[in-house]
């Protein structure tokens, strides 16, 4: 599921960097290495992993005070969140069909939908 | 501006002693019969070097790589130095994931795979199911950890660490020989 979202932000301009669980998440972030320049943390707050996502919520609010933390519900809600991120943000250097977000929201829910029934969520 | 037109221009000019320097990436000259002709008809007074255009094969940027790889910090800059290279990145954490992507009918033309990976499967038994499933699928694997790699394996091997670009070479190569 999050892979469509992360391609939808992607197009709309953002550099999006996609992880399986909290854990990877904590890991991406606490790299001193090679540190990312995060602006925003969009998570599911039944994400899998160690730590819950309230709890990577908390650390990251804590410790990397520049970057926003939104936490989602479901994976409509952070569609929604999503489209609205492309709708209010980047300056995009090519035309960018707003047509094709809402395309895109629509084909994730049938996902979702057809996953449920399938039982294989 | 269309090259062909202006070279009809140049060579109706006969007479002139003015040498004209001509530079065309070679697909536009092996590919174009009216310029090919129009260059034929003109004294060729000599070339100056070649270089390599990676744009002579465009068709394997713009494909879709699927990237199985357990490790975070290993998968994030190598994913992203490949969408920077024109790729479509998807990436998995493990071979379950990417199972399911390719179930979900999720397009993949190459799949790079590590091969010790948490799950029901390691990348060696992914490689078999998807060679037997989805048999277009270019794969090529890679592991550091001395894992057992089948001698017959006919799918190209990387020994980790490697380069992120020695990896956009290695997809690109390989996208270029299917």
């Amino acid at each position: 599921m999050r892979h469509p979202l992360a391609e939808y932000l992607r197009e709309c301009g953002y550099s999006a960097v996609q992880v399986s669980n909290t854990d990877e998440a904590r890991k991406l972030l606490a790299d001193c290495h090679r540190p990312l320049a995060i602006d925003l943390v969009l998570a599911d707050v039944n994400a899998p992993g160690g730590e819950s996502a309230l709890a990577l919520a908390t650390w990251i609010r804590a410790s990397h005070s520049g970057v926003q933390v939104i936490l989602e519900g479901t994976v409509e809600d952070a569609a929604e969140r999503a489209h609205e991120l492309c709708e209010n943000g980047r300056a995009l250097s090519k035309p960018y069909d707003h047509q094709l977000p809402l395309d895109r929201i629509r084909r994730l829910r049938a996902a979702r939908d057809q996953a449920e029934r399938d039982g294989s969520v | 501006m269309d090259a062909s037109r202006n070279l009809e221009c140049v060579s109706s000019k006969t007479g002139t002693s003015v040498p004209v320097v001509l530079i065309l990436p070679i697909a536009t000259l092996c590919g174009n019969p009216p310029i090919r002709q129009i260059v034929e008809n003109l004294e060729v007074i000599g070339t100056i070097g070649w270089a390599t255009v990676p744009e002579l094969n465009p068709e394997p940027l713009g494909a879709h790589v699927l990237f199985v790889e357990d490790e975070v910090l290993i998968r994030t800059p190598i994913a992203q130095t490949l969408r920077d290279a024109g790729f479509a990145v998807i990436e998995a954490a493990n071979a379950d994931e990417a199972w399911s992507y390719l179930e979900a009918g999720g397009p993949v033309d190459l799949v790079f795979s590590d091969i010790q990976m948490p799950g029901s499967m390691d990348g060696v038994e992914f490689a078999r199911k998807v060679r037997e499933k989805y048999a277009r699928i270019v794969i090529a694997l890679s592991s550091g950890k001395g894992a057992f790699l089948p001698t017959d394996s006919q799918h190209p091997f990387v020994s980790k660490p490697y380069r992120a670009a020695d990896v956009v070479a290695l997809v690109i190569s390989l996208l270029q020989q299917r």
